[in-house]
């Protein structure tokens, strides 16, 4: 068979190229050979005036005017057909010979090895022999040599018109020879033999039917002749009377042969036109032709030799005829059937010619995939023939199969690469992609087929020896299809790239990557050290407003001013270090050495440094890429370079996000991260990044250590926090703020030391000292520590609860020098510094107790101390009653109470605390009325209490008694709705207000009292004890701070000798009282007592004063009782010690509100001793308020108000 | 001029070729005299090549089965797939000439035929079979009966249409219906 063939084929004379002399550069041959195949046909017109008719043409028809003689140029020439006699198109009728003269200076030499080339082509007419770049010399020699025609050295023009002379003349002399020829055949007849003919035993009729035949088949082969000297008319006059012959010598062969000569000449007739009907002709025509060779073959159905071919090249002649999109039916029908032929064929040749053509029809029709199926045959009939050349040309076919099966080499489809490329990152930025878009991105994933084609272009290319296609078809089989193979499979594709790689040069680099797959995990942002902030300069909070880098992900307040929003943005800076964290995965079973890895940047602006990393079988890691970027501008990050297996790849992130999009929709065999056991991570698009000029950069460190600063709970301590400027730009702005929890623990902070710092010019450093105070240890981690305690020392640091501190910094306000970013100011930066404290538990706080003690007034002989006339409350008593009275009223109940707080503390820590309370006071808190003796007594340098480990103490705190002023009228009547409201229940905003007072008057009480406690030599702090003592007097608060509506004061009258004021404990109560510190107040009630006392036998004028608290009149039955030490009642019964003069039971008074009502009586103690007296009284249609503060509930129980008792000191008369 | 048809019955043998795989193939054993045309019945049980695949849109074969008879090759195996994808260049201009489902022996290469059930999506989703025997009503009835089960595939929530059918019940009976009537 013949490759190329066509119709027209029979009308081509066909002229061999062969290189004379010595060896030519290739390039030059090319070039030569260009010259000569330009000319693939001659015009007859051309022809004609290198023509000369020696005799009468027997081409009558000639159309000198639009004929042409076409020509066939093989190069290298090709070996005599032996159905030269059948075919003259298969003759060689030209023989020309090219020769570079700079490699053969001898012209006569290359005229004899000419003439020996041409030897073989026995069939070839006419000879030429053109020789190129000849020198001086050799133009003088090549004049004697005729044979050897010399090109003039010239420009390439020039010689292209020199060829154009040189192929006409060539034409004319083979016109001629045809002429000749034919003359000479019609005259004495020639003969004409086939394979075919040439095994017949010549018996007498076999002969005889030869001679027949031979007739018709000289006229088959003048049509020949007629047909290649470009005169279709004579061509089809011979064609039909050989038909005629043919047909009648039952010649099937030769009919057939002359058939497809006729259709030759009528396709070359109609030079050009393609009307339907001519279609419908040649195709009737051609598909007798078929028929034709069918049936010779089956005549001589013994035949070794095959006319097969002959049939399937008429197939393949009429179907590229044919090829036309509309035809494909048709075209697809022949094809099939010539495909059906190739069993047939002897030759392996013949069948790989075959399957190109088949191969290239279906190209031409547009049907790749048959195209690439038969082209995938080819290579499979090259790679049975066992050379390296057959291999080399298998591995040219496959890789035109690659692109119809999918997988060329991205090298090769770059170009479409560019098309798609930017399509594919809108995809991957889209986040969700529709599902049908997903699916197109694997389009034509046929994967048996893919790795059959990839295997095989490997093996081809290893057999060829083409170290690069043999990588890169391993690369992509590997990295496509690695979950299908083995991993013995794996692991000879793996060598098998070790050993491409070692046959080419270092540094070589391939467009397919191989392993690892490689996905960006993510950007780190920034640490805490390095954060940018945007700078807004207008504003003198210049960070505010800035992108959020907060705790936020989505602040409401940050302007999307962008569309793309939801794209990162990154900045990074000239100079400063960055790093990428990508995942690079190995999922095949084999050792994975990546030799190097790095960022693959193409903006240029960026220098990588690269990473060498050794991969287990089916694993995963996760590495750190870094780099510095060394200009401004932005920066794009498509993939990492990889260097492994010898040869440098790039690898894009694009690719593997599709992939792992791709498996997740379940199109793709296996996502390699997943089966590596890496977790499922969302796709990470490569930010916008932009690098910007070098900016400042703080570094912070504790001053003494940056380790956890150990404190215990409520400790105080200083710490020292130097900043360093490690940047290139100094720092000109900086300001200071805190962030993050336990914010009020720092206590303070010298901002004023970091401004007049400024400007920090680079590497310059300053220090801040910043006082702490460790706070309280939340619920949780108290109980923790509790749990903990058993085994010791409990040390709580929850990272999440340090104070942060944020300095917010900036260089000096640089404006880009870029035109566009005229706007662009430099960013500033942010440092957060955690105040890294580790809090330990303290001193535990038990519980508190509120313990109260009554100091029963006595009498007083003289005039009140200073103490009270300073006491602001004192004096609001005193004044109404305008009385120079020498006893000091209690507006509250009568006595002294005395209140203490006593904590239980207990000490689980391993140190010793020493706990020293102090109430702090000023004079301005005395309006309050709260009055206190401790101010006095811190003073005088309360004693400490000592707390050794393990072991709990009680530490008292004492609180003077902190009623609240009723005096002040409108605050009495807040006073008397709070209590109305605290009975029934009633809410209303003026009592919510008032408890808020109430309590804000507790929390001043609480401020005021510090409990410091110190351990060691260095650490000291404040116990926080804060809500111990408003939970320990919540409870009783109403009693604390509310008043009794009467109070009762007892006192001498004023023409008395002597006044007593009594105190007494209030509403007997219960509690004990604490000796150590009662004795104090008794002692000092004793020192009043001797001073004025009463004496027995004497009549003694006493008044009790009535006070009313509410701003409402009270109607009451008053009433007195004077007991003695025993208790006994000693006014009235049988043994009676007192007399009395005056009323002392069922006194009817109205006391009005606010108001004192007196009542004078007089007393005559019998007996010396102690007495009590104590007033009492039962008030008349009490109110609803005075039934809420008696804490009642029915209106008929009679409210029972009772004083506070008094003591009476009475002494024997002297 | 004479028209096609008229070329084509002059020559019966050649209408015989381009329309009837069985004529073809006594075409192919007679004509070339290789084979004599009696061999293919001195084998009473023939063992079956048949390849199935169903093909989605953009060449995606979601399923795949070697479901012939024969003793499977790898190699071979290959060479079928090659066929089946080789033949969706004719199946894809074929079938927008005809409304049938089932285009019977469309293409074939060597002793293969190559027979396509388009469903009704048209080009969504293809099923192709190669195969070397000649039951045609056998060789539709089991494309009908695979084309329910895909259907009921289809109707899965959670398949994906267009991603390869994993599910083991399927290969089953479709291996049960090539016993059936290939």
């Amino acid at each position: 068979m013949e490759p190329d063939v066509s119709i027209e084929t029979d009308c081509e004379i066909r002229v061999a190229v062969l290189p004379i002399g010595g060896p030519i550069p290739p390039p030059r041959l090319r070039d030569y050979l260009s010259m000569l195949s330009g000319h693939r046909r001659v015009d007859l017109s051309s022809v004609s005036s290198f023509y000369t008719e020696h005799q009468k043409s027997p081409f009558t028809h000639q159309p000198w005017d639009s004929g042409s003689l076409r020509f066939k140029y093989v190069v290298g020439g090709a070996p005599p057909s032996p159905w030269e006699d059948f075919q003259s198109c298969r003759k060689t009728l030209a023989v020309v010979g090219l020769c570079h003269c700079p490699s053969s200076p001898d012209l006569s030499l290359v005229a004899d090895l000419f003439a020996a080339a041409c030897k073989p082509y026995t069939s070839a007419l006419v000879h030429r022999c053109f020789a190129f770049c000849p020198s001086d010399s050799q133009l003088d020699e090549g004049k004697k040599v005729d044979k050897v025609i010399l090109f003039p050295p010239s420009d390439r023009q020039t010689q292209e018109i020199h060829m154009l002379t040189m192929v006409q003349d060539l034409a004319a002399s083979l016109l001629m020879e045809f002429e000749k020829w034919v003359l000479r055949a019609e005259s004495a007849g020639t003969i004409l033999k086939t394979p075919l003919d040439s095994q017949s035993s010549l018996s007498s009729e076999e002969v005889i039917k030869a001679k027949k035949r031979r007739l018709g088949r000289a006229q088959k082969t003048i049509g020949d002749y007629c047909l290649l000297a470009g005169s279709p008319v004579d061509a089809n006059a011979h064609y039909s009377t050989a038909i005629e012959l043919a047909r009648l010598t039952g010649d099937v062969f030769w009919h057939a042969g002359a058939l497809e000569g006729s259709v030759c000449a009528l396709l070359v007739d109609r030079a050009g036109q393609k009307d339907a009907t001519l279609e419908e002709e040649v195709k009737y025509r051609y598909y007798t032709v078929i028929q034709l060779y069918r049936r010779a073959y089956l005549q001589d159905n013994a035949q070794r030799v095959s006319t097969v071919s002959f049939e399937l090249e008429a197939a393949l002649k009429l179907a590229r005829y044919l090829c036309r999109q509309e035809l494909a039916k048709e075209v697809v029908e022949l094809l099939m059937g010539a495909a059906d032929g190739a069993k047939s064929l002897i030759d392996a040749s013949d069948r790989l010619i075959l399957y190109v053509e088949i191969a290239r029809i279906y190209g031409s029709l547009g049907y790749q995939r048959k195209a690439a199926f038969f082209s995938r045959q080819v290579a499979q009939l090259y790679l049975q023939q066992d050379n390296s050349f057959a291999a080399i040309s298998a591995l040219q076919v496959l890789s035109l199969t690659s692109k119809a099966y999918h997988v060329q080499s991205r090298g090769a489809s770059q170009k479409q690469d560019t098309l798609s490329n930017s399509l594919g990152p809108s995809h991957a930025d889209g986040g969700k992609m529709h599902q049908q878009s997903v699916v197109s991105l694997f389009e034509s994933q046929w994967s048996t087929l893919q790795m059959v084609v990839l295997r095989e272009i490997l093996m081809s290319s290893v057999r060829a020896g083409d170290p690069l296609a043999a990588w890169s078809a391993a690369a992509r089989l590997l990295r496509s299809y690695y979950p299908l193979i083995t991993p013995a499979g794996q692991s000879g594709l793996a060598s098998s790239l070790v050993n491409s790689s070692e046959r080419l040069p270092a540094g070589t680099r391939c467009a397919d990557p191989a392993l690892p797959f490689i996905r960006l995990h993510s950007f780190p942002i920034h640490p805490s050290q390095m954060d940018i902030v945007k700078r807004s300069p207008a504003k003198e909070e210049w960070w505010a407003g800035s992108a959020p880098s907060g705790p936020f992900i989505y602040t409401p307040f940050s302007k999307g001013g962008s569309n793309d929003s939801n794209k990162q943005e990154l900045t990074w800076i000239v100079g400063e270090p960055v790093q990428v964290l990508v995942e690079l995965a190995n999922p095949c079973g084999f050792d994975l050495v990546v030799e190097s890895i790095y960022l693959s940047v193409h903006s240029g602006n960026f220098d990588a440094f690269p990473v060498s990393v050794n991969l287990p079988p089916n694993s995963a890691k996760v590495i750190l890429l870094s780099g510095i970027p060394t200009k401004v501008g932005p920066v794009l990050i498509p993939g990492c370079k990889v260097h492994c297996f010898g040869v440098i790849t790039e690898h894009l992130f694009k690719d593997v996000d599709n992939l792992l999009l791709g498996a997740a929709q379940g199109l793709v065999l296996s996502d390699p991260f997943r089966s590596c056991g890496s977790g499922k991570l969302k796709i990470v698009s490569v930010p916008n990044i932009s690098v910007v000029p070098p900016l400042p950069l703080l570094v912070s460190h504790v001053v003494g250590g940056d380790g956890a600063a150990i404190l215990y709970e409520g400790e105080i301590r200083d710490i020292a926090i130097s900043f360093t400027n490690a940047g290139t730009v100094p720092v000109e702005q900086a300001h200071i703020s805190l962030s993050g929890k336990n914010q009020d623990s720092v206590i303070s902070i010298a901002r004023e030391s970091l401004r007049s710092a400024l400007p920090l010019k680079p590497g310059a450093e300053v220090t801040l000292p910043v006082t702490i105070k460790a706070w309280q240890l939340g619920m949780m981690d108290s109980d923790h520590a509790s749990s903990k305690n058993s085994s010791g020392v409990s040390r709580i640091s929850k990272e999440g609860s340090i104070p942060l501190l944020v300095i917010h910094y900036a260089g000096p306000l640089t404006y880009n020098e870029s035109p566009k970013n005229g706007d662009f100011v430099s960013p500033g930066r942010r440092l957060v510094v955690p105040l890294h404290v580790c809090v330990l538990q303290g001193l535990r706080f038990v519980k508190a107790r509120l313990l109260s003690m009554e100091i029963p007034a006595h009498v007083h002989d003289s005039l009140p101390n200073p103490i009270f006339v300073d006491d602001g409350s004192a004096e609001v008593v005193t004044s109404p009653n305008s009385v120079n009275s020498l006893v000091k009223i209690d507006p509250y109940s009568g006595s002294w109470v005395f209140r203490l707080l006593e904590l239980e503390l207990s000490n689980p820590t391993d140190v010793v605390f020493e706990v020293n309370v102090s109430v702090r006071m000023d004079g301005t808190n005395n309006g309050n009325g709260v009055t206190s003796i401790q101010n006095y007594a811190a003073d005088f340098g309360y004693p400490k209490t000592r707390i050794d480990c393990d072991f709990s103490a009680r530490v008292l705190i004492p609180l003077e008694h902190f009623k609240l002023p009723v005096l002040d009228g409108s605050f009495f009547a807040k006073e008397s709705q709070t209590t109305d409201g605290l009975g029934s229940k009633i809410s209303n905003p003026a009592e919510r207000n008032s408890k808020a007072e109430l309590n804000a008057s507790i929390n001043n009480l609480i401020t005021k009292i510090k409990v410091r406690w110190q351990s060691g030599r260095n650490s000291s702090g404040e116990l926080n004890i804060k809500d111990a003592i408003q939970a320990a007097l919540q409870a009783s608060m109403m009693d604390i701070l509310l008043p009794e509506p009467l109070t009762f004061l007892f006192t001498l009258a004023k023409n008395g000798i002597a006044n007593e004021g009594i105190k007494s404990p209030k509403e007997l109560s219960e509690q004990t009282i604490v000796a150590g510190d009662s004795s104090i107040q008794s002692a000092s009630g004793s020192n009043t007592r001797f001073k004025g006392s009463i004496s027995a036998h004497e009549m003694t004028p006493m008044e009790v004063l009535i006070r009313n608290n509410t701003k409402e009149p009270i109607q009451m039955s008053l009433s007195v009782t004077c007991r003695d030490v025993a208790g006994e009642n000693c006014i009235e019964g049988s043994k009676a010690t007192v007399l009395w003069a005056g009323v002392l039971t069922g006194i009817q008074l109205e006391v009005p509100p606010l108001e004192e009502v007196s009542h004078s009586f007089s007393l005559y103690f019998l007996v010396p001793g102690d007495y009590t007296l104590m007033g009492s009284a039962i008030i008349n249609s009490a109110t609803e308020m005075l039934r809420a503060r008696a804490r009642t509930d029915s209106s008929e129980e009679t409210i029972f108000c009772r004083g506070s008792p008094f003591h009476i000191n009475v002494v024997g008369a002297l | 001029m004479v028209s096609q048809q008229d070329a084509i019955s002059n020559e019966p043998p050649l209408q015989g070729e381009r329309f009837s795989p069985i004529n073809k193939t006594k075409r192919l054993s007679g004509n070339r005299g290789r084979t004599p045309p009696t061999t293919t019945s001195v084998v009473p049980v023939m063992a079956t090549t048949a390849c199935f695949i169903i093909v989605s849109r953009n060449d995606i074969p979601i399923y795949e089965a070697e479901v012939g008879s024969a003793i499977k090759k790898e190699e071979a195996a290959h060479q079928h797939q090659f066929i089946l994808h080789a033949a969706l260049d004719i199946v894809q201009d074929l079938v927008w000439t005809t409304s049938a489902m089932f285009l019977k022996a469309m293409d074939r290469f060597n002793d293969l035929v190559v027979s396509v059930y388009v469903t009704a999506g048209h080009i969504l989703h293809i099923l192709m079979l190669l195969h070397d025997s000649r039951n045609e009503d056998g060789i539709k009835s089991f494309f009908q009966e695979v084309h329910e089960l895909y259907i009921k595939i289809l109707l899965n929530p959670l398949y994906l249409p267009g991603s390869r059918i994993t599910s083991s019940h399927f290969d089953t009976k479709v291996r049960a219906l090539a016993r059936k009537y290939l």
